[in-house]
């Protein structure tokens, strides 16, 4: 079982989440329009905590841990993605939603039951934990259809394992399993007087 | 509708999105695709009791090579790489020695609609016979990252290392093109360059 990152240690100031895939294009044509074709499947999901300021020695310490852990690029944790910006704040969302009904491995079309609480809405993130070696994975929603009883997403990236009714969609701070960007490390540095040091995190979708 | 499905030709006149699907026959069969993360598809022909699970390898630009299509039994050699693989894996492997000689090899591809559903079966357009497989750890100096690469060498058409092979077109291609006609059933018979005498009655 990998460990869980703990966001509110590194707190970090610039946060960029996306799905990276490529697509590649044919030869110019003489009217200057391209094909492009993507083999990618779907891309993967891509995190970057940057302008990481660590201030007290707690801090210092869980860096360095973290450190630990990630440095070489091998082993995964499970990182809370931090979309509280895309969150209403007049709504509770740390009530999981339900999985309405059972769906394939690549799925992009699931049925949830949210609480009353929240609406699923399209750009939000959520995450599913799939357990076995997949464990959490966050998807984003695309589209939402109100289906009365419940709703109907279709999501990005496609599903990574099958999902039964017995799962559960996390959409505050959902976690998905990631390791450290290939070739990076977290070098522990900080300037005296202040004693400030500051880091970057970037992170891939763990396979 | 002919071997490639009508909808799957209008999706190559523009752009789409694609899945690059690759099957070893060894036992246990070994079945891969150019995505991330797993997927259920059926090769017709080869995955006779319905979809099977994929497993994906994350192709990369760099990776991505390209096949000629047979034509007259004449084709080149090919080689399968598998790059970023873990010395953990590579340590089984060693271990066990896959006997891969002589596995048929298939290569397909299917079209993805936008919500990246796939919207055939698997079309294949390219076989061949894996001859042997190899890894390579090339080392790297300074602030290089060592790869490990496990390749697979494969003969695609007639090419043989030692000796041509005799069969380029098998009846079995044939049956999956047009079912029921008998031109190559006894296309076994014959190499290349045999001259067929025409039966006198």
């Amino acid at each position: 079982m990998a460990d869980t990152l703990d966001l509110c240690q590194i707190t970090p100031t610039e946060i960029g989440i996306d799905i990276a895939g490529q697509a590649i294009e044919g030869g110019r044509s003489m009217s200057g329009v391209t094909q492009a074709i993507n083999y990618s499947g779907g891309g993967y999901v891509v995190v970057n905590y940057g302008g990481i300021n660590l201030v007290d020695r707690a801090q210092h310490l869980y860096w360095n841990s973290l450190a630990g852990i990630l440095n070489g690029g091998v082993t995964r944790m499970f990182v809370p993605l931090w979309t509280d910006k895309l969150l209403d704040p007049t709504k509770d969302y740390t009530t999981n939603s339900a999985v309405a009904a059972a769906a394939a491995v690549f799925a992009t079309t699931i049925s949830i039951t949210p609480p009353a609480a929240y609406d699923p809405e399209p750009g939000l993130w959520f995450s599913i934990n799939h357990g076995g070696t997949v464990d959490h994975r966050a998807y984003r929603v695309v589209t939402a259809v109100d289906a009365g009883a419940s709703w109907t997403l279709t999501i990005r990236p496609p599903l990574r394992a099958a999902i039964t009714t017995a799962d559960t969609c996390r959409f505050h701070r959902p976690l998905c399993s990631m390791r450290l960007a290939a070739g990076q490390s977290l070098p522990w540095s900080w300037t005296a007087p202040g004693a400030w040091g500051a880091g970057e995190l970037p992170l891939v979708e763990h396979f | 509708m002919g071997y490639v499905p009508d909808a799957v030709i209008t999706r190559l006149r523009g752009s789409g999105n694609w899945g690059i699907y690759f099957q070893l026959l060894t036992v246990p069969r070994l079945r891969l695709w150019s995505g991330p993360s797993n997927i259920n598809q059926t090769m017709p022909g080869i995955d006779t009791t319905g979809p099977e699970l994929y497993r994906g390898v994350r192709l990369n630009e760099e990776q991505l090579g390209q096949f000629d299509i047979m034509l007259n039994g004449g084709a080149e050699r090919g080689t399968f790489t598998l790059e970023g693989v873990s010395q953990d894996s590579i340590d089984k492997i060693s271990g066990i020695d896959p006997e891969v000689k002589g596995a048929r090899v298939y290569l397909g591809l299917a079209s993805h609609g936008d919500d990246w559903q796939p919207l055939s079966d698997i079309i294949r357009f390219q076989s061949g016979r894996a001859d042997f497989w190899s890894m390579e750890q090339p080392v790297s100096g300074g602030e290089g990252a060592a790869t490990r690469t496990l390749k697979l060498a494969v003969a695609l058409g007639e090419t043989g290392r030692s000796r041509p092979r005799r069969v380029a077109y098998t009846n079995p291609q044939q049956q999956l093109i047009y079912p029921g006609d008998t031109f190559c059933q006894d296309v076994t018979r014959y190499h290349r360059g045999y001259i067929c005498t025409w039966p006198r009655f």
